[in-house]
């Protein structure tokens, strides 16, 4: 017999657990829609029947308490995992009111039926969360309630919801990339567990489980993957309707063709709405058609999902990406440079270390670890274009090369770069980028020589524009000057400097500044690139 | 049903930007947004003109926030227009960028004869929509065309545009597929695109004058040899860029190019875009 000083218990423990773990849960949500608002929705919902029966005459039959708790459920229910939990607490409340005494074999009809319920309120139930772990509490109950006392089997129970929700990203692909568990299946054991250590006194104290909710590495899987079920529709938007004759199936009907994530439950009198839309007029439409609306919310998703991301900056967790159609491998040498092709979209890079020839096997060794059907090389280096198209010939994969012959102009390839585009358009379009970009560089002699009409001395700094001598020169900076005069010929508009980690490139900033002035239309971009042997790397376009 | 001047009107929101002719046409109701510097609040366009909110841009600490028009202020619209036209078209920027349609459909849900078009495009694309709705009011035509046109419009426009940052789309939740650009080190030009309603990537690039061949690029690879192109350039106070975008624009000779109107980027968008920004806008028709 359950009285209401007895729910008033478990439900006040339930939701100081709730409540306290509020923003652990909330961090968690990453399904269906990543609006950072689980945690909240679960410890309103739990309050707001906690609310309700606060309310109650304290003398009121058990099945006058159930039919008020489900109806306070209902009503106070926030969001969608709000929604599927007071159909979880309806379906519990129905086995409970009607029940002698609470016993092990009580709880496990209550988890069971609770479990019923809240399958037939979703539309598409889907495995990995909340669903899941409810139903597997229930099965650990069904098959454990022998020789347990009381609280040994919730015990049991609660240890199975943990071990449930621990399993979740196997079962749900957005969970293992966001290397997290789900979050109402998280909320759920915490609220059970809550109340049932809190809100009873059992023969044998149930000991909490201190969760780790966040997991160091995405698990591998081990169902096959299901259609990704992230909403794209901006607005949440719930609702209750009361009325004569509500027909809640009827309403689903037409409902589900504007948007996702519906929950349409309740009965004739009263029935609540809950649903992903881009057109919550129409939605609320439906409802006064048929009936009163209350408790109306219409919540900016993308806005909360906006702050939640900002919020989530901080915590770094691994992310399994999705490789697209194209991806590229590059040969750089100098860190900053690489890390200019990085940010470019450049998944892999191969060190050019300090020659700037790396085999084919150590580019077939890249190529390998791309997961898009199709990869394109940047050379970035003349002599390493024939090793590139050695690669082609040896992989048996779809590769394209895309001759650059510098690493200035493989960034210039590399800006074209789509990842959601074939391979093949990829590389017309970097190859036609390559064509625009004119490029120079500065170097050292090693020794005396009279190369393209220009006499150098070893020692001296050697301009080259297009990989052709033009100036030769003890300082550095005429001979800077020099190729820049050169690159800037012919109405170019950018000039891209990247400096290396020789110390002459010590000597270029104030040439720089020089160079700004006397080129005030064009846009000058220097970056540490790191490259050795070559102070200056510069291109224009 | 007839849709002309005498059976129809338009209602805008702020953020279509509308060159003069269009903001002061007797069929046409703008709503505004609010723009919040700080604690003050300004009625988008009808309290704060481009010129002084990006001076204020310039000279603020923070970033100004804006907001969507209720529900009741679309509704007394509504109800206004309702007495004098049968049909009101409420056409605004895409409802996946702000919550401006929602409100309008709220208000739609309210009323009857009155129909809520999400243009998927923001600023000089609102613009022009309005542009080809009015000169199709102008002649008259039926209602199964007018919508029809519509439809046509949502499946087929193209907008382009070059903001000078990227900071503030992303700060403000509206960055959409460009979201890998934050962070880019080297210094680029991102062409983007509003597509499907959602704010996408079309072309990187180094330099602005790259940029706009770009973009002109676009208009020639996206349309036929045969038909007309209507076409619309807005800029958040940059004559000089937009001078090069219309001459680039205007010396397309295998197009029958219309420049339809010009537009300067008002307080909302510019607050996302920046101020420099420019934007080309186009249908085939």
């Amino acid at each position: 017999m359950l009285t209401v000083a007895q729910a008033r218990a478990l439900l006040a423990a339930g939701y100081k657990a709730l409540e306290e773990r509020k923003q652990e849960i909330n961090d968690l949500n990453v399904y269906p829609v990543p609006d950072g608002d689980t945690g909240t929705n679960l410890a309103l919902t739990v309050r707001g029947i906690l609310d309700s029966v606060g309310k109650l005459p304290t003398d009121l039959s058990s099945r006058e308490l159930c039919s008020a708790v489900s109806q306070a459920a209902l009503m106070g229910a926030r969001g969608n995992s709000g929604v599927i939990l007071s159909q979880i607490i309806r379906g519990a409340m129905d086995i409970l009111g009607q029940a002698g005494s609470i016993d092990a074999d009580v709880l496990t009809r209550a988890f069971r039926h609770a479990s019923d319920t809240a399958y037939r309120a979703v539309r598409k139930p889907v495995e990995g969360t909340m669903l899941t772990v409810l139903r597997e509490m229930a099965e650990a109950a069904a098959g454990g309630a022998d020789g347990f006392d009381t609280g040994e089997f919730m015990e049991h129970v609660i240890d199975a919801g943990w071990k449930s929700v621990e399993r979740t990203p196997t079962l749900l692909r957005v969970l293992a990339d966001a290397g997290v568990v789900d979050a109402g299946g998280y909320g759920l054991v915490v609220l059970v567990e809550g109340a049932a250590t809190g809100g009873a006194d059992w023969e044998t104290p149930i000991s909490t489980h201190v969760g780790r909710p966040l997991l160091s590495e995405a698990p591998f899987y081990e169902q096959p993957e299901d259609e990704d079920e992230e909403s794209v529709y901006t607005y949440c938007t719930s609702f209750l309707v009361t009325g004569d004759h509500l027909d809640p199936e009827a309403l689903e009907e037409q409902l589900s063709a504007l948007g996702d994530s519906l929950l349409v439950v309740g009965d004739p009198r009263q029935v609540k709405v809950h649903v992903h839309t881009d057109e919550p007029g129409r939605v609320l439409a439906f409802g006064t058609a048929v009936g009163v609306l209350s408790e109306i919310e219409i919540d900016n998703m993308k806005e909360q999902t906006a702050a939640r991301s900002r919020r989530l900056e901080g915590m770094a967790t691994e992310r399994a990406a999705d490789p697209g159609l194209t991806q590229v491998v590059a040969v750089v040498a100098g860190q900053g440079n690489k890390e200019l092709f990085r940010t470019l979209g450049v998944e892999f890079l191969v060190d050019g270390g300090q020659s700037m020839n790396p085999s084919a096997e150590d580019l077939m060794r890249a190529v390998g670890k791309a997961g898009a059907p199709s990869v394109i090389i940047l050379p970035n280096n003349s002599n390493v274009v024939m090793t590139a198209d050695q690669t082609v010939k040896l992989s048996d994969r779809e590769v394209f090369v895309v001759p650059s012959h510098s690493i200035q102009a493989g960034l210039t390839a590399a800006l074209a770069y789509d990842r959601r585009v074939s391979g093949s358009e990829n590389a017309e379009e970097m190859r036609a980028a390559l064509d625009s970009v004119i490029t120079g560089e500065v170097t050292q002699a090693v020794r005396d020589s009279l190369v393209d009409d220009v006499t150098i001395k070893a020692g001296e700094f050697i301009g080259l524009v297009e990989d052709r001598v033009v100036i030769a020169s003890g300082d550095i900076e005429p001979v800077v000057e020099a190729v820049v005069a050169r690159l800037l010929e012919g109405d170019r508009e950018t000039l891209t400097i990247l400096l290396g980690d020789d110390e002459a490139a010590g000597g270029v900033a104030d040439v720089v500044d020089r160079l700004r002035e006397a080129y005030p239309e064009v846009e000058i971009d220097v970056h540490d690139g790191g490259q050795p042997y070559y102070p200056v790397l510069l291109s224009a376009e | 049903m007839i849709i002309d001047r005498s059976s129809t009107a338009i209602v805008v929101d702020s953020t279509a930007d509308l060159p003069e002719h269009l903001a002061v046409d007797p069929n046409i109701t703008m709503v505004p947004l609010t723009v919040y510097f700080g604690e003050e609040a300004y009625l988008d366009w009808t309290e704060l003109r481009p010129e002084e909110f990006y001076r204020k841009l310039a000279a603020a600490s923070e970033l100004p926030r804006t907001s969507q028009p209720s529900a009741g202020a679309f509704l007394e619209q509504y109800r206004t227009l309702r007495e004098k036209y049968q049909r009101v078209y409420s056409v605004h920027l895409s409802s996946k960028l702000s919550g401006t349609c929602a409100s309008a459909e709220v208000a739609q849900s309210q009323i009857d004869g009155v129909k809520v078009v999400d243009s998927e495009l923001a600023t000089g694309g609102v613009a022009l929509l309005v542009d080809r709705l009015m000169e199709r009011i102008d002649t008259g035509t039926s209602e199964e065309e007018f919508d029809a046109y519509i439809k046509r419009f949502q499946e087929k426009k193209t907008f382009y545009f070059l903001p000078t940052t990227l900071d503030q789309l992303y700060k403000g939740g509206r960055i959409g597929r460009a979201s890998h650009l934050v962070g880019t080190l080297l210094n680029i030009k991102p062409v983007l695109s509003i597509d499907g309603g959602v704010i996408d990537v079309y072309k990187k690039v180094r330099g602005v004058r790259q940029a706009l061949e770009v973009m002109r690029d676009g208009l020639l690879e996206h349309t036929d040899p045969g038909g007309t192109v209507y076409a619309s350039l807005s800029h958040a106070l940059n004559e000089p860029v937009l001078a090069q975008l219309r001459e680039l624009v205007d010396d397309v000779s295998d197009r029958d190019v219309r420049i339809r109107l010009t537009s300067i980027v008002g307080a909302v968008i510019g607050t996302y875009v920046g101020p420099g920004a420019v934007a080309l806008s186009f249908i085939q028709e």
